[in-house]
């Protein structure tokens, strides 16, 4: 070793890493070779460098946080991906269901019960011709509702109304309390408002013939 | 007398079903897993955020553990391939976040030049480590800043101990040669 070059076992020789004979044969080769000397001195000042090579510490937070972050990693890595996804679209599903439930409940209503505050939901159709929409109430299949809510909510409108002309009388087939009881709804009354409103638009044939409608369902009409 | 339990411990009451063996274990090595991952990727969040990874990995690959290998030797496999693939997905990103620019240790009012040969240095060390191959910068990182033997350098990539010490000494070589600039200085 002497004669040769020690360039390959400087880096060891740095780092401390040769045996005591290859320690001692390469100190005996630096004395008399200054080539090897001068890349020692390289090798030295390179390592100097690269110990100033500075960590990026993180700060106290970041290692407080690594724990739970790799739990919640954890978490999610177990969890089905219907379970992570399903809270992101949770307000999308809840509004589509709420936009489906608009359209579908007034299609059911109507034929799901006789309840009257269900039989609102039948005067969504309006015609032009006020006898056309009153009879159209009449013989849809929510008619006895809506023949019943004639003659038990609206009685007094329709009455005072007809006392005014001296024409049919409707008389309420049950008493003023058990109607109050049935249907209650301030909407119900608002309803039954656009029915008089109906009446007040016909002429008295009209009204004649729609009245003729509501006998055939066995109204207490006289 | 110490009643820190040694890693073999913790993994084994990890396996019966223990978290908080896991939980030590990241504890115990979470910053020696993240400094080398940094040093690889030379990006902070980056770093923080594969080595949270490398302790996932772990969690669900304990089983695959074999204890007769020490545990930190296996973590650090874990970190060194995530490290490479990473690098591998961004070998055009040659970027560092604004977080990771080191300050200056002294006020650049105290002494300015002083202030920006070290930022210059730290600019020069960075692209020097990272112009190195994927493996030789593992190799590098593992041996010169973790002080790992080559020999659990060789364990850790699967590699023999002399190819270990031949990278280990190119890398050395030629990170002397793109710092030639500040031999002078």
């Amino acid at each position: 070793m002497k004669n040769e070059h020690v360039y390959e076992y400087l880096i060891d020789y740095l780092e401390d890493q040769l045996d005591a004979d290859e320690m001692f044969a390469v100190e005996a080769h630096l004395t008399g070779c200054e080539s090897c000397s001068g890349e020692l001195d390289n090798l030295r000042h390179t390592f100097a460098l690269l110990n100033q090579d500075r960590l990026v510490e993180p700060d106290s937070v970041a290692w407080a946080n690594f724990l739970p972050n790799v739990r919640q990693r954890l978490d999610m890595e177990t969890k089905a991906w219907w379970q992570i996804l399903w809270p992101r679209f949770i307000p999308a599903v809840v509004a589509a269901c709420t936009v489906v439930l608009m359209f579908i409940t007034p299609i059911f209503v109507p034929f799901s019960s006789n309840n009257a505050d269900n039989w609102l939901y039948t005067f969504d159709d309006y015609h032009n011709d006020p006898y056309s929409d009153l009879s159209a109430l009449v013989n849809d299949d929510a008619d006895m509702v809506s023949t019943e809510l004639l003659a038990l909510v609206d009685q007094d409108e329709v009455i005072d109304y007809l006392d005014q002309d001296d024409a049919l009388e409707l008389w309420p087939t049950e008493s003023d309390d058990l109607i109050m009881e049935d249907v209650e709804l301030p909407e119900l009354i608002e309803e039954t408002g656009r029915v008089t409103e109906l009446f007040d638009e016909m002429d008295t044939n009209t009204r004649k013939q729609f009245f003729d409608e509501l006998n055939k369902f066995n109204l207490n009409l006289s | 007398m110490n009643n820190t339990p040694d890693d073999i411990t913790l993994v084994n009451r990890f396996r019966q079903g223990d978290e908080r063996a896991f939980n030590e274990i990241v504890h115990r090595y979470k910053k020696q897993i993240y400094y080398t991952i940094f040093r690889m990727v030379r990006n902070s969040d980056d770093a923080m955020d594969l080595a949270q990874d490398t302790f996932v990995r772990a969690y669900k690959a304990i089983a695959e553990f074999n204890c007769d290998s020490s545990l930190y030797t296996w973590l650090y496999r874990i970190a060194v391939n995530l490290s490479i693939n990473y690098m591998n997905r961004n070998k055009t990103k040659d970027w560092q976040s604004l977080d990771d620019v080191v300050k200056p240790l002294r006020s650049p009012t105290a002494n300015p030049g002083r202030a920006i040969e070290e930022k210059e240095l730290n600019i020069a060390l960075r692209k020097a480590i990272q112009q190195l191959p994927e493996k030789q910068r593992a190799i590098f990182v593992l041996r010169f800043y973790q002080d790992l033997s080559h020999k659990e350098i060789a364990a850790i990539l699967d590699r023999s101990e002399g190819s270990v010490k031949a990278n280990y000494f190119h890398a050395i070589q030629k990170l002397k040669e793109e710092l030639s600039e500040f031999q002078t200085r």
